[in-house]
């Protein structure tokens, strides 16, 4: 092959996206059954986008939501599936912003301190026995990421929790690329970043070329300059992250480690960022977080002891009395069980956060925060119909998952299913 | 290899054989093996059928052939079966120390041949088994561990028993080469490098085909330090001229497999395949063949936990796949895999055409066709039986296995 030989199809398939050799053709030999329009009736339809609605009907067809509204003013046109919930609750599907168990578990390469070029895309295994459970909890979506293991760990993907072939459950590749800029990466065995000072500047040397390399492709593809730069896969993938269409998920914790987050990754390399833990004392820097309205999605620790005050405080809590509106929470699954996403929410609430917040935090929060907003996190005409219905509010851990419904299909549905979480 | 003894009748019928064999005069003079069948593989079975050899090559085949004069006539009897001499694709051993060269990940230059022991304990078990050609497939411990040989389980001359010194490139696409590899221990260990991890699997092949695209140089850190051009099996595999040999056990390190397939354009076939029945539509849509490695069902099984069913091979063939068994034993598995539902007919290819096609050796053995090479397997019943057991197995004309008894040779 001649040098720069790499066409065009093989650099969109470089960026991750799917050979079609890798399609599995599922999807279009889908029963008919399953690609039936639904009709689901329930008692209280929580749409995430406005006021819940009582008596409410959500019609889905062709996996969008086509309708949603109460009953008495949306008609069931024939030939639709109703599925009558009764005085149950109807959300939309959850979203977890900060999974490690969609794939192999193959998640801290570790002999670098930072690793752009590595992707969990190879090692999904979608549907697999965690994400089955999740689905039980009601996790419609995941974002499924390397560990904090090294400062910069590589690309995660965001996938959906029902099963399918990879084509199917994959929401966006390179979903997020995740930092670690606190804690865990910091070494002591004598090598380069041995505390925050030698991880920052570590970071900061690493954008600082993947900055550079993206900026010379655009003036190159705007024409500013003639000179082709060479592809370096190792960059590449910086690509969607300086442009601004994906973010960065952000280990980052502390009153210390989030103002290091803010100032370089968001002031200085003005990228798209996720405070992705956000704990301990956190929240004291909730004035800059405003300031900048970038999301929190804390945990999975929900408290800190004040050793001011003698008491326990709830993280979210703090940020929410501090003013932060951009709010939800994640589990860090395994540390976490992806399917206890909604207890999250509801110790946050045990803390002092509010219930109608905490169903945002879990739902078009971080659906936000993901920059998939336009596919999932609420009810709304045109999204993914991923829904879930329970028997009260999933912030009342009595309540239970008895069906959900992803991409307009029942994958989970306590009458056959069995009650699985 | 059937490790079971033969009975007394088996064994007198075998040493009365060897009197009359041919094995100290192979290229001189002609051959006429009968037997009540004839498995031609290619082209259906002869009942009977006889095979003329000369000069280590099959001359002839057909139901009946006159014997030429001065011809040795080898008769079978009625319920014996001559088929072609076996092909393993991942033949297990024959290597002196590790089939692989442990301080670099990407050595994609670096050939087993060297480091073959010709007379290796393994070559006899395969020839006691009916396998006459095998692959030496570098270990999956590297990343990029090397070129695929193809030898002779016997033969007089080293250079002889050399099939093929390049049967394809090995890659691994799966976690074994980050076993022994550290993120942190001594800092001095060759084993402080990537990858740790399969995401540093995919990332090093990704990284090592792109470069190898544009021509860039290669990475001393992880490429072996080579005179030539260490790339240039790659560049030979992304031109089509060169198969793609993938070591892949999990139904996604497969999909991983199609993915680069298709991002670098090589021709890839599956190495191992514990869990291709997953994924046989896409592998089947990509004509990409699979070399299963050992079946078996201990589950989950390995250092990946991959799930293994008695009929991998039989869905894959169903599917449309070419299914070649491999790793030993291959007469054994050819009869579990057909036992759980691979046709007979496939099964007797999955140990002889299909492995030869898989290496590009099929124009020389993996048949009995006019113009092959003269390696064949003499059975004393159907190949497929459990019960039946290997007579004698002949490579380039000449009986190798049993080997002949000196007390006997005088006769």
């Amino acid at each position: 092959m001649t040098p720069n030989r790499i066409s065009p199809t093989a650099l969109v398939l470089l960026l991750g996206l799917l050979s079609p050799m890798a399609a599995a053709q599922e999807a279009s030999s889908a029963e008919g059954q399953e690609n039936r329009p639904l009709a689901v009736l329930a008692g209280k339809v929580i749409t995430c986008a406005g006021e819940p609605i009582v008596d409410g009907v959500v019609l889905v067809r062709g996996g969008k939501i086509e309708a949603v509204g109460p009953q008495t003013e949306v008609e069931i046109p024939e030939g639709y599936e109703v599925i009558d919930c009764g005085d149950k609750f109807l959300m939309p599907g959850l979203v977890e912003v900060h999974c490690h168990v969609g794939g192999s578990g193959d998640l801290n390469e570790m002999v670098y301190q930072t690793n752009p070029d590595l992707r969990v895309l190879d090692q999904v295994i979608p549907h697999n026995d965690a994400l089955q459970v999740a689905v039980a909890g009601g996790v419609t979506t995941v974002c499924y990421i390397p560990g904090s293991g090294t400062n910069m760990g590589g690309f995660g993907a965001i996938l959906k929790t029902g099963p399918g072939e990879l084509e199917d459950v994959l929401v966006r590749f390179p979903g997020v690329l995740k930092i670690a800029q606190w804690g865990n990466p910091e070494r002591r065995d004598g090598t380069l970043g041995s505390g925050r000072m030698g991880m920052n500047w570590i970071i900061r040397d690493q954008l600082e070329e993947g900055r550079a390399y993206v900026r010379a492709w655009d003036d190159y593809e705007s024409g500013k300059s003639s000179e082709r730069p060479e592809i370096d896969l190792r960059l590449e993938m910086f690509k969607p992250l300086f442009r601004r269409e994906i973010p960065v998920l952000v280990h980052t914790q502390g009153y210390q480690g989030i103002q290091a987050t803010l100032e370089m990754l968001h002031d200085a390399m003005d990228l798209r960022i996720v405070i992705g833990h956000g704990t301990f004392e956190g929240y004291l820097i909730s004035d800059e977080v405003i300031r900048r309205n970038v999301p929190v999605i804390a945990g999975p620790r929900g408290f800190r002891f004040d050793p001011d005050d003698g008491q326990i405080h709830g993280i979210v809590a703090e940020y929410d009395r501090r003013g932060v509106e951009w709010l939800g929470v994640n589990t860090d699954s395994p540390v976490i069980p992806q399917e206890e996403l909604s207890f999250q929410a509801t110790m946050a609430v045990r803390y002092g956060w509010n219930e109608e917040e905490a169903i945002r935090g879990i739902t078009i929060e971080p659906a936000r925060a993901l920059m998939i907003e336009d596919r999932v996190g609420s009810i709304e005409v045109g999204k993914d119909a991923d829904l879930v219905i329970c028997t009260g509010s999933i912030i009342d851990p009595r309540n239970y998952v008895t069906q959900v419904i992803i991409d307009g299909k029942v994958v989970y549905d306590i009458a056959k299913d069995r009650r699985r979480f | 290899m059937s490790r079971r003894r033969p009975d007394r009748r088996c064994l007198l019928a075998t040493l009365a054989l060897i009197a009359i064999s041919p094995t100290a005069r192979a290229a001189e003079g002609d051959v006429l093996v009968r037997a009540g069948t004839v498995e031609t593989v290619e082209s259906g079975p002869l009942r009977p059928g006889a095979v003329l050899i000369s000069g280590g090559t099959i001359a002839q085949v057909s139901a009946e052939i006159e014997p030429p004069e001065g011809a040795e006539v080898i008769d079978l009897g009625e319920d014996a079966t001559l088929m072609p001499g076996l092909v393993d694709a991942d033949l297990p051993g024959g290597v002196t120390g590790p089939a692989v060269e442990e301080t670099r990940e990407i050595t994609p230059t670096f050939s087993p041949l060297p480091a073959v022991d010709w007379s290796s304990r393994a070559f006899l078990e395969a020839l006691a088994g009916g396998t006459t050609t095998g692959a030496i497939v570098p270990s999956s411990e590297n990343v990029i561990p090397g070129l695929a040989v193809v030898v002779k389980t016997a033969g007089e001359e080293q250079s002889d028993r050399v099939v093929s010194r390049d049967a394809g490139l090995v890659i691994t696409v799966a976690s074994d080469p980050a076993s022994r590899n550290r993120s942190r221990t001594r800092p001095d260990s060759i084993y402080v490098r990537q990858p740790t991890n399969r995401m540093g699997v995919v990332g090093l092949l990704r990284e090592s085909f792109a470069r190898a695209a544009r021509g860039a140089d290669p990475d001393p850190d992880t490429t072996s330090p080579a005179a030539g051009d260490p790339y240039e099996p790659l560049r030979e595999a992304m031109a089509g001229r060169r198969s793609v040999l993938a070591i892949s056990r999990t139904d996604f390190d497969m999909l991983t497999v199609l993915r680069l397939a298709g991002e670098f354009g090589y021709a890839p076939v599956v190495y191992g395949g514990h869990e291709a029945y997953k994924v046989a539509e896409p592998l089947a849509s990509s004509r990409v063949p699979v070399v299963l490695g050992a079946l078996r069902v201990d589950r989950p099984f390995g250092p990946e936990g991959t799930e293994l069913i008695w009929n991998v091979a039989g869905i894959l063939h169903e599917a449309g796949v070419s299914v070649s068994l491999s790793g030993g034993d291959l007469l054994d598995q050819a009869r579990f895999a057909s036992r759980f539902g691979l046709p007979r007919e496939a099964a007797l290819r999955a140990i002889t055409i299909e492995p030869a096609r898989v290496l590009g050796v099929d124009g020389r053995v993996g048949s009995i066709s006019p113009g092959k090479d003269a390696d064949l397997v003499a059975l004393d019943g159907d190949p497929l039986e459990f019960t039946t057991a290997v007579r004698w197995t002949m490579v380039d004309g000449a009986i190798r296995f049993p080997k002949p008894d000196p007390s006997q040779q005088e006769d």
